[in-house]
């Protein structure tokens, strides 16, 4: 299972303006007509200091160690007793008989955080070049990462498969039916 | 004569002068070949190679996180009335907390009166006191409820920031960009930014606060973590191409009782430039690159080898009485 997460803050300035606007989830069309005409968002120069923060988050599973399984084995001897003047009647008698069992690897994996959250300084010019701000993360990030993948701040979530448990209890079930 | 002399001026004035240009403290294009020959080599400009001396490298992968842990907070800006309009903002407690103890404190109205300026710029805040906090102190994770005065994370991190509100370091490295006649956008220059790390991060595992804009603007922020790739360049023994990944705590938060590190990453790049000496390069001067030409550290503090200084532009602050609020929150 693997899950990618892009989210993105817009963050910018106008210079000239002195006011609370500088921290609030932007519109990137309000910037684009900032940086085209930033008389008509009441300024007299456009917008600066834009920064995009790109996060990427992925859930990823990894094999975190082999482990050696054994694979149980079975050995059963029957005996009947009989003879030809008398009727025994005796059902067939079974025991176990000991056996050795299969070796196997078994991998265990578990799930890992992988996330980063990169601050891009962007001007009005690449602004008005954007389509939309989704399509910049994306692209921004998939250059940024793919070059140099270690970037990512890994965590282990805690959640672990082990690959075998199900093939043994599968055994054990189909055991138990023909009892 | 004169017209071949006024030729000259001109076609100086157009080839070289947008470099003397006064810049105002922010970014304009330039011609890198030219930046060299105007890179001054005196203090504040040349600080870290000054103190730490000069800069080796050797191409490779380089890397640290810092011993200490830094956490994010809200950096309370000077034109917000957060800390003390209401009467549960975190000056009125303290004050509340502070008169039950049998001060006569009035932390909330010095606040408004002296402190509190609704024209301060939209960048101007507590962003120092925050990045020098979270390299200095453990992070402020409970909620405390003292005297039936019930304190959150938001407030306890208020109070602790104010009390810190005056500290600024022992030293900064690179020129602080003021907006002023000599102020140089180029700086902090590569080199310096370069050496600062190696030494402070890489050798010495410490957290560091990064003013992260070149402009006027003040950005601080506690560095935890860097990356550092240095390349060499084909048939050009005189560059080394690097590549460095900044991580800090961000001062972005989206929850009020925001407990932890909220991360960002900036990633800078520049070419450093000098010669061969055995198996190690000696870097003579640095140039930035790419978007890190306008997108780059102003200047960079290191974590002070000292207790720091408890001074709040709010006279009415004891930092006595904050940490003895705090003490229940760690």
């Amino acid at each position: 299972m693997k899950k990618l997460f892009i989210s993105f803050i817009f963050l910018f300035t106008f210079a000239a303006q002195a006011n609370s606007n500088t921290v609030k989830h932007q519109d990137l069309e309000l910037i684009k007509l900032g940086c085209k005409d930033p008389a008509a968002v009441g300024n007299q120069i456009r917008p600066s200091k834009i920064q995009i923060v790109c996060k990427d988050q992925r859930l990823v599973w990894e094999q975190a160690r082999t482990e050696q399984r054994d694979i149980p084995s079975q050995r059963i001897i029957s005996t009947v007793l009989r003879t030809n003047k008398t009727n025994l009647k005796v059902a067939p008698k079974t025991f176990e008989a000991p056996v050795s069992s299969t070796a196997m690897n078994c991998p265990v994996m578990q799930e890992i955080k992988l996330e980063v959250s990169i601050n891009y300084n962007v001007t009005c010019d690449e602004v008005l070049d954007m389509n939309t701000i989704e399509d910049f993360c994306f692209e921004s990030l998939e250059k940024d990462i793919s070059k140099n993948d270690d970037i990512m701040q890994r965590t282990a979530t805690g959640n672990v498969i082990y690959a075998c448990a199900q093939t043994r209890q599968g055994r054990q079930g189909r055991q138990r039916s023909q009892k | 004569m004169i017209r071949s002399l006024i030729l000259f001026l001109l076609f100086w004035n157009t080839t070289f002068a947008q470099e003397l240009i006064p810049t105002y403290g922010e970014f304009i294009p330039f011609d890198e070949k030219d930046i060299s020959e105007y890179r001054p080599q005196i203090p504040p400009f040349i600080n870290v190679t000054s103190k730490y001396g000069t800069l080796y490298v050797r191409p490779g992968k380089y890397e640290y996180e810092a011993n200490h842990k830094v956490w994010s907070s809200h950096w309370f800006p000077y034109y917000e009335k957060e800390l003390f309009e209401k009467d549960n903002s975190p000056l009125a407690k303290y004050d509340a907390y502070a008169r039950k103890k049998g001060y006569r404190s009035n932390a909330r109205e010095f606040e408004r009166q002296k402190v509190y300026n609704e024209r301060a710029s939209d960048w101007e805040g507590l962003c120092n006191a925050w990045a020098m906090a979270a390299i200095m102190f453990p992070e402020p994770k409970r909620s405390v409820r003292l005297y039936n005065i019930n304190f959150e994370v938001r407030d306890l991190k208020a109070l602790l920031l104010k009390s810190l509100e005056l500290e600024t370091g022992d030293q900064f490295f690179g020129q602080r960009n003021n907006a002023e006649w000599d102020s140089l956008y180029a700086d902090i220059y590569p080199d310096q930014f370069h050496r600062f790390i190696q030494v402070e991060g890489f050798d010495k595992k410490n957290p560091f606060v990064m003013d992260y804009d070149a402009g006027y603007q003040v950005w601080n922020v506690p560095v935890y973590k860097v990356k550092s790739t240095i390349k060499e360049v084909e048939d050009n023994s005189e560059v080394l191409q690097v590549k460095t990944y900044v991580y800090y705590a961000s001062p972005f938060i989206f929850e009020d009782n925001f407990v932890g590190i909220e991360t960002e990453m900036k990633i800078y790049q520049y070419d450093l430039y000098g010669a061969w000496e055995g198996e190690r390069f000696r870097v003579t001067y640095g140039l930035w690159k790419e978007s890190s030409r306008w997108d780059h550290p102003d200047y960079l503090i290191p974590r002070p080898e000292r207790k720091l200084k408890r001074e709040s532009r709010n006279k009415e602050i004891i930092s006595k009485i904050v940490d003895e609020i705090l003490k229940y929150s760690y």
